[in-house]
């Protein structure tokens, strides 16, 4: 359970996870694109939120996908202004996640305690101040 | 130095013999002559321990915070938590540490992970049943 992703590395031939993920990334951008989560009930919704009537940190982040894959930008602001906001954040992250073994100090630089503090911090103001306004 | 390397050598021929019988890697004290090996030996000593500093264990952040958003939040947010302790525990110098709270971690988003598939998979026949 613990090497979970280690073992996923070392069984797996790279090529071969790199495509699966591809694969699967495409048909989930696909599947938003495609069908408008407001639509249809039967799409799947925030279990947290069915019970409590809470809005948790990423209600909404399918209606922006949608939104943003038919290039509708201020609905996709609307639907989750935090997600929006740090997008590009993400894909920063998820590029220095991924090149770690290039720039192994970039990597320690940027998993530093100040960031990792000050990223659940925002997280956890956002959920705060959404419920607050109801954003 | 100079008042310690004469006790050395006093003690290094029985040292030596009883590492014969033992057989036991034993290397002998300096010599007091010869004092440029010491010095080697002393930097060789200090440069591994500069150069041994293991590279970061993953904090796994990226991963928490999009489970966090994407899937079940509360596991999400205990995999944050630790991942600060793996970056705090590393340049504090407890590299052991900082690898369990890497692998919990791990565990929290896998945990996470699961949630939300379970739940997102589980939706559809749950709300075709009520309905």
């Amino acid at each position: 359970m613990a090497n979970f992703f280690q073992l996923i590395k070392t069984k797996v031939p790279l090529i071969k996870s790199k495509g699966a993920i591809l694969v699967a990334g495409c048909s989930l951008l696909l599947f938003y694109f495609i069908f408008n989560p407001e639509d249809s009930r039967f799409m799947p919704q925030c279990i947290f939120h069915k019970i409590t009537g809470l809005q948790c940190m990423g209600c909404g982040a399918q209606r922006m996908i949608h939104a943003l894959l038919h290039a509708d930008f201020k609905s996709a602001f609307m639907a989750n202004a935090f997600l929006f906001c740090s997008l590009p954040l993400l894909i920063f992250f998820i590029w220095v996640e991924i090149s770690r073994s290039r720039h192994p100090r970039l990597y320690a630089r940027c998993h530093s305690l100040p960031v990792i503090i000050s990223a659940a911090t925002l997280l956890i103001a956002w959920f705060i101040v959404r419920n607050l306004l109801n954003l | 130095m100079k008042d310690l390397e004469p006790e050395g050598q006093q003690k290094s021929t029985p040292d030596q013999e009883w590492a014969d019988v033992l057989k036991i890697n034993f290397t002998p004290p300096p010599v007091p002559g010869s004092t440029p090996p010491p010095i080697p030996e002393q930097n060789s000593s200090e440069n591994p321990g500069h150069e041994d500093v293991p590279p970061m264990p993953s904090t796994y952040l990226i991963w928490s915070i999009l489970t966090t958003v994407f899937c079940c939040f509360i596991p999400g947010i205990v995999a944050i938590i630790f991942s600060s302790q793996v970056s705090s525990r590393y340049f504090g110098g407890d590299f052991s540490g900082a690898y369990r709270a890497s692998r919990m971690a791990e565990i929290w988003i896998i945990v996470s992970f699961v949630l939300g598939v379970l739940s997102a998979t589980l939706y559809l026949p749950i709300m075709l049943i009520a309905s």
